[in-house]
Order: structure tokens, then C-alpha cells, then sequence
């Protein structure tokens, strides 16, 4: 018997339907990817399942956690349920900890709350519950406040806290999106090993299907607050479940990019060193940029990559070495990771779009942010239109369509499709690999996704903690990586395995 | 929320308060009313009548006369106080934000050092300089402002000089002077309003203290802080002396408040409904 | 924690440094001359000299500067030209005063206005928690010196239960106590009003943090999770709030003593700014300005003490 049935879920926050009924079972010992892009309704189950909905929120339908209703509960009781029958891990571990207590009494303070432990028994117990979530056993939690470890390490204090109390069902939202991935693949390890080792059941909230794959029984497919497929992992095929297939496929890079014969070099940084706040953020890192040729950066957040791009932009002086194009001044724009923070709210899109232009007529400008827009594939009625007003997507175009307005050299562009849902990503990637063959653009593109580098880059290079690690055509480097580093994140990339 | 929340209440009662207070001050300078700063000692502490609707003080001036004008000294002495502060505060706030380095915490300082002194004392100090007076009092609390907006504008412009659209602009080619005037400032300029709104509630309540103790508006300029000064001793024997210009000043500066909360709710709407 | 240290104490000093000449440039240099202010213009000219030479208005100012510091570091602010006694006994006589109505009202402030904060918080758009955001919002509106007055008017003149002012002396101890008990309570009452708002709004601001919803997660009621998480959290900004506000609290204690005719800090310095008592006028000023520099230095080794963010980084 099933260990949790949702039936007919649904919730209602003023006026919008943000979930449909929702119908979910899952038993003990499995784990449930619960997959979808961001709105899609699957961080707003768990949190219903939990008793937790936003504010305001109006829930309907039926949650029974073996056999008891939990949607029709009071909350004191819903409060004992809360901790030690269900557990939860949430996404953003920094923002999830109260930054006044100690790493380890966060794990202890269930056991102090629901069984009224003492501190030290209550410790020698959360001790075991971070054993068990493999947080390193050097590190005193009890003395390490959440700042002072590491995200990887905060997620396996906060999976333990979930724990501690071995509850039947683990709801975990997100858990691996903040993290590098090579920790990520460790922590879904770890998610597996619970749901097998300790008998529960869990259910894995994530945009990121590849990497749920990888541990999930089953998968359950969400867009706007229904579910439209489910599946268990191994039956996923065209026939069955088509749109989870297409997932798999538009997450899939494309093949690797046949080595051309390279264009001429525009722009060169030679032994580049930078520090940030007494810090060494990147170390001697030369690289070139050729017209035509797009040179992906892969590093890890917290690998110096942003501080290199903005370098490379010109936003910054490199405390040593130099970056400089060959001949003539070098005209290079840049493209943002958030697309919506890339746009002054208060400006319509025209007008940031034009902002770099030389002073000129206004027909003329006009003229040129239609051109700019149709280029990059939006309505020319895009122009009159307010960022909060379109799609992230969308507004990662308008980006683009100011980049190239002016016409530039080179185009650095900084995790450019890391904060747009899989299914758009693979047109942003091909919006920049056609400019980039029309205008000989140099394209240098910033990724932490080894996937994406794949199908966009020609030639890449590795950097690790300010420093380039290894360098070379995309397609050898990707396929038989040489430095220790490139070949664990080369193993930690689902979508690459896949 | 609909229309008819208690916040947009706050919004009109405020908006209704400040207006009554500039319609007394415009009143009380209209030329065929009796100059009301005209002492009349035989008609002293009358009751009110027809003749003086709120009776007369201790030297036979109209009550009613005198709270008139004294709008006009508050609203003068509170509007000056506040453009100081926000014209000199809010540069520097922008300039700060601006860079990471020893100006931002040279300006950021010197503002701490400001906010030491509270108004009361920087009048105390200028007093010797200036004289008593309205120049002194408008002086004291705009200096007083300087770090109050400087503080705002800071917090709000340190967040926007980090963000993207930001970096876009530079790339585009522009200077620092025109990011901070084309993108910074109209981001912050709503927050500023607020702010001052809020001020000007502040600065009419810091005007009636320093008139009360002698530091601010001097006679024969009608002033409610002085006015209470006068009622004072005479509290047991005249009540309505003290109650009358005591909640002139309650409702001034309760309408800068509310109109300054109502409009913070507006511009930032994670507040709303808070 | 003590790298923090050296660095707040030498801000510290050179606050109190910079405030000095800020107080002797605007007091003892820019106005006129203070010895024919007190002989009079009239006064003849051989007098003047001889007491202009006595004190030492004839020497450059520099050295003027820095026999006032020195002087003050030794514990000799001058002597004052009204009364002829030593500047730091009269503020040593008038702080007995001062002193306890300004912490007084600092703890009255306190015990009303958090509890209130944290019950408007909890209890968030009730009619309790609207209720006491217009009660505050019409507190701080008035002006203490007019609430005082209000509050004689009350309670000494149509009820005769408090004194309406003066201040029979510490010796004569409940008397003493009962003259201060209006004072204390019209300065008290407008910073309660400000530190409900101040406490509401950090209280809501933290209980949307994810970490109050992780400990929810956890099983802690909402009550547990306010009290234990929440709250702590909120109370770091509310206390350089606090910080701040005793800044306005002596101020507003040189008004309210006029108000209600004590013989603190503030008569003193009114007297001597109406005599032109310039040696008294800069030394009350330089206790007043230390002492709330002194206050925001004591509430940032607070905060360090108690966020493990701050503590640890330096």
C-alpha cells in the first residue's frame, strides 16, 4: 500500500488556479522525481503536502499520509506530523538556516522540539543523523555556523535535520540546484541511499530531469499546476511519454561541432591575474578569441569565470597582464545571466535596446531596434513593451538584440541560458550560433553546463579556482578530458552521459 | 486589496491634513485679516467669541490669528530644512554607492558623524553663530537631514550600481555621472519623495521643539512652538493657549506621516499590506 | 573579535576628536568676543586686555585648542563665566538628573515597544495589529514637550496626583521618584510608538526568511518558530534602532527638562546658551556628543557579539 496519496489536489491563491488536481502515490523505499519549469506548480505540491501552502493560499482535495487526511488536520497536530513523519529539504541551504545558530543545532533542535531531549542527548543523536548524511566527520557542527561551511556541506546538515527523526516521507525542493556538479551528484546519491538503506519515500523536486533521472523510480511531468505525464524512469520512451522524451532530448547537446578552419584573432588576454577583496580570483589565464569562433568557458561557481568575463567586457582592469585586440579598438557587448535584471524596469525595451547607439535620428534609431529585434526573432512591437511584461526567454533576446545592435567585435556572454527553462535554451543556442556565422561575431560563452558548451563551443577551456586547468577543441576535451578536474565533471554531467 | 483599504484612507486623510495646513498658511497672508501679532493687552486671555473665535492669549492677540501664521513659519522653516537635506544628501548617498572604496566610506562616515549630533544640539552650537531665528532652526534640522537622505539614497543606489541593466549601460559607452542620472536616480527617486514626505513630518515636530525652547522662530513671527512656550505657565488658567497650537502640530505632522506611509506602501510593494 | 575592537575604538576617538573642533570652532572661535560679552561694550580697554589675557582669548587658537582638549582629558572643562565655578562640577551636579531620566525612559520605551511590535507582527493585519498602527502613528506625532505639558495638565493640575515639576532632590527619595515619573513617561511614549513600528517591521521581514519556513518544516509551531528564529533575528536591526534613538532621547531630554523645570543637563545648557556661557555651553555639548557616540559603540560590539556573521569575519 502506498505510503502517501494525493488525490485531486488543488489550491487557489486569490483569483488563480495555481494547482489542478494533482493525483500522486508513492511507497516506502522509492524516489519520486517531481520534474517541471519554474511556475509549473511542483514546489507548491510539496509545500501543500506539508501543510505549508503561501499565504492566503485555499487548498482542495485529499493528502493521506497512510491513511491519515492531512489536508482536514489542525495545525498541532499537523506540527508533531511536521519533522517526524515528514521531513524537508529545501532548495537555497544559505537562506534556509537561521544564521544565529550553530550548523548542528539545527539537527538537534527537532529532537529537542518533539521529544523534549536535552542538549547533549539531543546533540549525540544529531550526531548520528550527520554522520549518516555523510557531513564530514572533522568538522564540528556544533560549532560551525551555517556561513561558515560550505553549500555541499549545509546540504547534508539540512538533509540530516530532515532526518533525524527518520521520518517516513523526505520532500526535498530543489536540493541540488545551488550546488556544483560534482557535490550535486554526491547529494542525489545520498537521496537514493536513504530512500533504499532507510526504507523512505522520496519525493525529489527539480527543473533539472537529467539529473533526477539518474535516481528517480518514477517521473511525474508538471505544467501550470497539472500533471501532464508519468512514468516510471525505465519506460520512458517517444511512444509512451512523449513530452518527457522531448525533455530528454532538448537536454541533450547536440553532436559535438566538427573543428573549422579558424578565423582570425580579435581579441587576446595574455597572463591576465585579478584580485578580489585580498582574494586571488584568477591567476596567469591567457585565451584568444578568433572572429567567427565561439570559446566556451567551463568552470564551477566560485572558478573566477564571471570576473574573467568582466575583464574581457572591458567593466574591469586585470590587476596583471593584458587584454587587449589586435590593431583597432575592439567593440565588445555582453549578455547576462538573469535576463530580467539585464533591463532597467522603468525603460521600455526600445530604449534600452538602443541605448548603445551612437547619437543619431530618432527614425534612424527606430529603424535600427526594429532591424535588432526581428534579428533576434521577437515582433518589432516588442520595442514598446516593459520587462516585467514578457518572458525570460524573450527578454534573454531583447538582450541579445542590444548586444548586437551596435555592432560589435565580440559578444561575452555569462551563463546566458542557465536561468531559462531546457525547452528554450536550445533556441537562445541556436539564435547565437546563427549570428555568430552571419557577422563573424567572436562569441566567448560562460557556462557551468559541460551539455551546453558542448553544442555550442568550438574550442573550450577549463578553469578551476582562477586558473586553466585545460584547453582545447570542444568536442576532444569533452570526449576524453585529460586533467583530473575536467574528467570529474566530465563523470558528474548527466546530461552529457545520457 | 480594493480601493477602500485602510491604506489608501491613510493616503487621502494625509493628503486632506497637509492641504488644510497650506490652506491655513495661505489664509493667514491674505492682506484684509487683522494682523493677528498686534498686542492688545486690555482684551488679554478673552474667551472665545464671535469677535475672536478662539479668544485671545496673554497679550490680547487673536488664537485663531496667531495659528494661522504660525503654519506659515512651519511649513517654510520644515520645506527648506528637508530641500537641504535632500539636495546635499542625496548626491552624496549616489556618489557613495557608486564606488567601493574610500570615498564611499569617507562620505558614509562623516554621515555617522552628523547623525550624532541630533538637531537640537547642531542648533545649540549654530546658535551662537546664526542667532535664533527661523535661518537657524532650517539650518540645524537640514543638517540633521543631510545623513537621513544620504542613508536612504545609499541603501537604495548600492543595490541598482550592481545589477546588469548597469553594467549594459557602461558597455554601451556611458559614463558614470550619466548612469547615475538616466538609470540610478529615477530608480531611487520614488524612495526619495517618500523619505522626504516622512521628513517633513519630522521637521515640522523638530521646528516646534527648537521654537519652544527659544532656538527657532523668535517673535513677533507667530510660531506654534513658541506659542506653547507662552502657554506654558498659563496651562492651569487657559488650556485651549496650549491645546489649540499643540494640535496644530499633531495634525501637520500627522499628515506627513500618513501620506509619507501610504506612499512607501505604494512605491514598494513588498510592504503592501504590512 | 579583537581586531574589531582596535578598529571601533580608534573610530571612536577620532569621532570624539573631530566633534571637539567642530564644537570649539563653532563655539569658542566664530562668534564675537566673550570678554566684552561679559564686561559689556563699554568696558574699558586696559580691563578688557587684562581679561581676555586671564582667559587666554590673547594666545593663537591652536594652542586655545589644545589647552581645551588637554584640559578636558585632565578632567578641567573651564570654568564657567556665569556662576565662576569649575564647568565639570556643574555637569557633575546636573547628570544625577539628567542621566536617570534619560535611561528611565530608554527602559519604559523598551518594555512597551517591543512586546508591541512583536504582538502587532504576530498578530499581522488584525484588527489589534491596525489598531496599533494607528495608536502609534498619532503618539509620534505629538511633540513630546506638548505631551508633557498635556500630561501636567492632567495628572498635576486637574488631578493632583503627580508634582507638575521641579525636583526635590535625590534624598528626598520617593518625592524625588514621583517628579520624575511624568517626564519620564512623555519622553517614553513617542519612542515606544517608534520602536513598535521598528519591531513590527524587522518581525515581518524575518518571518518570511526561508529559514522560519525550514524550521516550520522542523514541526515548531508558529509561535516556537517566531519566538526561537524569527525574532532573534529580527532583534539585531532593532537594536542599532535603539542605538539611535538614544541620540533623540537626550535631546529630547534637554527639551522635557524645561518642560517640567528639572535641573538637568538641558536647563544647564539652555542658561548658559541664553548667557553666553561659552565654557559651559561646549563642555555640556562635548558629554552630550560623547555620550552618544559612546552608546552607538556599545550597541556595535552588541551586534558583533551577537551575529556569528560579524564575529567571526574579522
Amino acid at each position: 500500500m502506498a505510503l502517501l496519496t494525493v488525490n485531486n489536489l488543488s489550491l487557489m491563491l486569490g483569483e488563480r488556479a495555481l494547482l489542478k488536481g494533482v493525483d500522486l502515490s508513492l511507497s516506502r523505499g522509492e524516489v519520486m522525481g517531481l520534474v517541471g519549469a519554474s511556475g509549473s506548480g511542483k514546489s507548491l505540491t510539496a509545500r501543500s503536502i506539508l501543510g505549508l501552502p503561501p499565504q492566503g493560499a485555499i487548498l482542495s482535495g485529499s493528502v493521506h499520509l497512510r491513511g491519515t487526511e492531512l489536508l482536514t488536520l489542525k495545525e498541532r497536530a499537523l506540527c508533531r506530523i511536521r519533522g517526524q513523519d515528514i521531513g524537508m529539504v529545501f532548495q537555497d541551504s544559505a537562506s534556509a538556516f537561521d544564521p544565529l545558530m550553530t550548523v548542528g543545532d539545527h539537527v538537534a533542535e527537532p529532537l529537542r522540539w518533539h521529544f523534549g531531549l536535552g542538549r547533549e542527548a539531543a546533540r549525540r543523536e544529531a550526531r548520528r543523523a550527520l554522520k549518516r548524511a555523510e557531513f564530514p566527520a572533522e568538522i564540528d557542527a556544533f560549532s560551525r555556523y551555517p556561513h561558515e561551511v560550505s553549500g555541499g556541506q549545509r546540504q547534508r546538515a539540512m538533509i540530516a535535520a530532515a532526518t533525524v527523526l527518520s521520518p517516513k516521507l523526505l520532500l526535498a525542493d530543489e536540493p541540488t540546484t545551488a550546488l556544483d556538479v560534482t557535490t550535486q551528484a554526491s547529494i542525489l546519491a545520498l537521496f537514493r541511499k536513504l530512500a533504499s538503506g532507510e526504507d523512505m519515500a522520496v519525493l525529489l523536486v527539480s527543473h533539472d530531469l537529467p539529473a533526477v533521472a539518474t535516481i528517480a523510480d518514477h517521473l511525474v511531468l508538471m505544467d501550470e499546476g497539472s500533471i501532464v505525464e508519468k512514468a516510471e524512469t525505465a519506460m520512458i520512451s517517444e511512444q509512451n511519454t512523449p513530452k518527457l522524451a522531448a525533455l530528454f532530448a532538448s537536454a541533450r547537446p547536440g553532436p559535438s561541432r566538427p573543428v573549422m578552419t579558424r578565423g582570425g584573432i580579435v581579441l587576446k588576454a595574455t597572463g591576465v591575474s585579478y584580485s578580489y577583496h585580498g582574494k586571488r580570483a584568477l591567476d596567469g589565464v591567457s585565451l584568444t578569441l578568433r572572429k567567427g569562433e565561439c570559446l566556451g568557458l567551463i568552470g564551477q561557481s566560485g572558478s573566477g569565470k564571471s570576473t574573467l568575463a568582466r575583464l574581457v567586457a572591458g567593466l574591469a582592469n586585470p590587476l596583471e597582464g593584458q587584454i587587449g585586440g589586435t590593431g583597432v579598438k575592439v567593440r565588445v557587448q555582453m549578455v547576462f545571466q538573469d535576463p530580467v535584471g539585464a533591463f532597467n524596469p522603468r525603460w521600455t525595451l526600445g530604449r534600452s535596446i538602443a541605448e548603445p547607439l551612437s547619437p543619431r535620428s530618432r527614425h534612424e534609431v527606430e529603424r535600427l531596434v526594429t532591424d535588432a529585434l526581428i534579428e533576434v526573432g521577437l515582433d518589432p512591437s516588442f520595442a514598446a513593451r516593459y520587462p516585467h511584461e514578457i518572458s525570460g526567454g524573450q527578454a534573454q533576446r531583447a538582450a541579445i538584440a542590444r548586444a548586437i545592435i551596435a555592432k560589435p567585435d565580440v559578444l561575452v556572454l555569462d551563463e546566458p541560458v542557465s536561468a531559462l527553462d531546457v525547452a528554450i535554451r536550445g533556441q537562445i543556442l541556436d539564435l547565437l550560433d546563427t549570428l555568430k556565422n552571419r557577422h563573424g561575431l567572436a562569441l566567448f560563452f560562460i557556462t557551468h553546463d559541460l551539455g551546453v558548451a558542448r553544442s555550442i563551443a568550438d574550442h573550450v577551456i577549463v578553469m578551476q579556482n582562477g586558473v586553466v586547468v585545460e584547453e582545447g577543441p570542444a568536442s576532444d576535451v569533452l570526449a576524453a578530458p585529460t586533467h583530473p578536474y575536467t574528467q570529474a565533471l566530465v563523470a558528474a554531467s548527466p546530461s552529457l552521459r545520457l | 486589496m480594493s480601493r477602500s483599504s485602510p491604506r489608501s484612507v491613510g493616503l487621502w486623510v494625509g493628503a486632506g491634513l497637509i492641504a488644510l495646513m497650506v490652506l491655513m498658511a495661505v489664509v493667514s497672508t491674505l492682506p484684509w485679516l487683522a494682523d493677528p501679532t498686534l498686542i492688545h493687552v486690555a482684551e488679554k486671555l478673552r474667551p472665545p467669541s464671535g469677535e475672536h473665535w478662539l479668544g485671545t492669549d496673554q497679550l490680547g492677540r487673536d488664537l485663531l490669528g496667531l495659528t494661522l501664521q504660525g503654519a506659515v513659519a512651519s511649513l517654510l522653516v520644515a520645506v527648506i530644512a528637508v530641500m537641504i537635506g535632500a539636495g546635499i544628501g542625496v548626491p552624496l548617498g549616489l556618489i557613495a554607492a557608486e564606488r567601493d572604496g574610500w570615498m564611499s566610506q569617507a562620505i558614509m562616515r562623516v554621515n555617522d558623524f552628523i547623525f550624532a549630533f541630533p538637531a537640537l544640539v547642531i542648533a545649540i552650537l549654530l546658535h551662537d553663530t546664526v542667532g535664533a531665528g527661523m535661518l537657524n532652526a532650517m539650518l540645524a534640522i537640514g543638517i540633521f537631514n543631510v545623513p537621513v537622505f544620504a542613508r536612504t539614497a545609499y541603501g537604495k543606489a548600492q543595490s541598482i550600481w550592481t545589477l546588469d541593466f548597469i553594467r549594459a549601460a557602461r558597455l554601451a559607452g556611458k559614463g558614470n555621472l550619466r548612469v547615475a542620472l538616466g538609470h540610478v536616480l529615477p530608480l531611487i527617486l520614488s524612495q526619495v519623495i517618500v523619505q522626504a514626505t516622512l521628513q517633513l513630518g519630522m521637521a515640522i515636530l523638530a521646528e516646534a521643539g527648537l521654537s519652544y525652547v527659544g532656538l527657532g522662530v523668535t517673535p513677533p513671527t507667530p510660531s506654534w512652538g513658541r506659542m506653547l512656550n507662552e502657554a506654558q505657565t498659563l496651562i492651569g488658567l487657559a488650556p485651549r493657549l496650549a491645546i489649540v497650537p499643540g494640535m496644530a502640530i499633531a495634525f501637520a505632522v500627522l499628515g506627513f506621516t500618513l501620506l509619507g506611509d501610504a506612499l512607501s506602501e505604494r512605491v514598494d510593494p513588498r510592504r503592501r499590506g504590512r | 573579535m579583537g581586531q574589531v575592537l582596535v578598529r571601533r575604538v580608534s573610530g571612536l576617538l577620532a569621532t570624539l576628536a573631530v566633534a571637539s573642533v567642530l564644537v570649539f570652532a563653532l563655539i569658542e572661535v566664530l562668534p564675537g568676543d566673550p570678554a566684552e560679552l561679559m564686561l559689556g561694550t563699554d568696558a574699558r580697554a586696559d580691563t578688557l586686555q587684562a581679561l581676555r589675557h586671564e582667559m587666554g582669548l590673547d594666545r593663537p587658537l591652536l594652542i586655545q585648542y589644545a589647552g581645551w582638549v588637554s584640559g578636558m582629558l585632565r578632567g578641567d572643562f573651564g570654568t564657567s563665566h556665569t556662576y565662576h565655578v569649575p564647568v565639570l562640577s556643574l555637569i557633575g551636579e546636573r547628570l544625577p538628573v539628567s542621566l536617570p531620566l534619560a535611561i528611565a525612559s530608554l527602559v519604559l520605551a523598551v518594555a512597551l515597544g517591543l512586546p508591541g511590535g512583536v504582538l502587532a507582527a504576530a498578530r499581522h493585519q488584525t484588527w489589534l495589529d491596525r489598531y496599533l498602527r494607528l495608536k502609534t502613528q498619532i503618539v509620534l506625532a505629538l511633540p513630546n514637550f506638548w505631551l508633557g505639558m498635556l500630561l501636567v495638565f492632567i495628572f498635576a493640575i486637574y488631578w493632583h496626583w503627580l508634582p507638575a515639576g521641579g525636583f526635590p532632590g535625590w534624598g528626598s527619595g520617593l518625592a524625588a521618584m514621583r517628579s520624575l515619573i511624568l517626564p519620564v513617561v512623555a519622553l517614553a511614549l513617542p519612542q515606544a510608538a517608534i520602536l513598535v513600528r521598528v519591531m513590527r517591521q524587522a518581525l515581518l521581514e524575518t518571518l518570511e526568511d526561508t529559514s522560519v519556513m525550514a524550521a516550520r518544516a522542523r514541526g515548531l509551531s508558529p509561535r516556537a518558530a517566531l519566538l526561537h528564529h524569527a525574532l532573534p533575528n529580527a532583534l539585531i536591526p532593532v537594536l542599532s534602532v535603539m542605538g539611535l534613538q538614544f541620540s533623540f532621547l537626550l535631546a529630547g531630554t534637554i527639551i522635557i527638562e524645561n518642560v517640567f523645570y528639572l535641573p538637568g543637563l538641558g536647563r544647564l545648557m539652555f542658561q548658559a546658551v541664553t548667557q553666553r556661557d561659552l565654557p559651559v555651553v561646549a563642555g555640556a555639548s562635548m558629554v552630550l556628543v560623547a555620550s552618544v557616540v559612546a552608546v552607538s559603540f556599545l550597541v556595535d560590539l552588541a551586534t558583533h557579539a551577537l551575529d556569528p556573521r560579524l564575529r567571526r569575519r574579522a
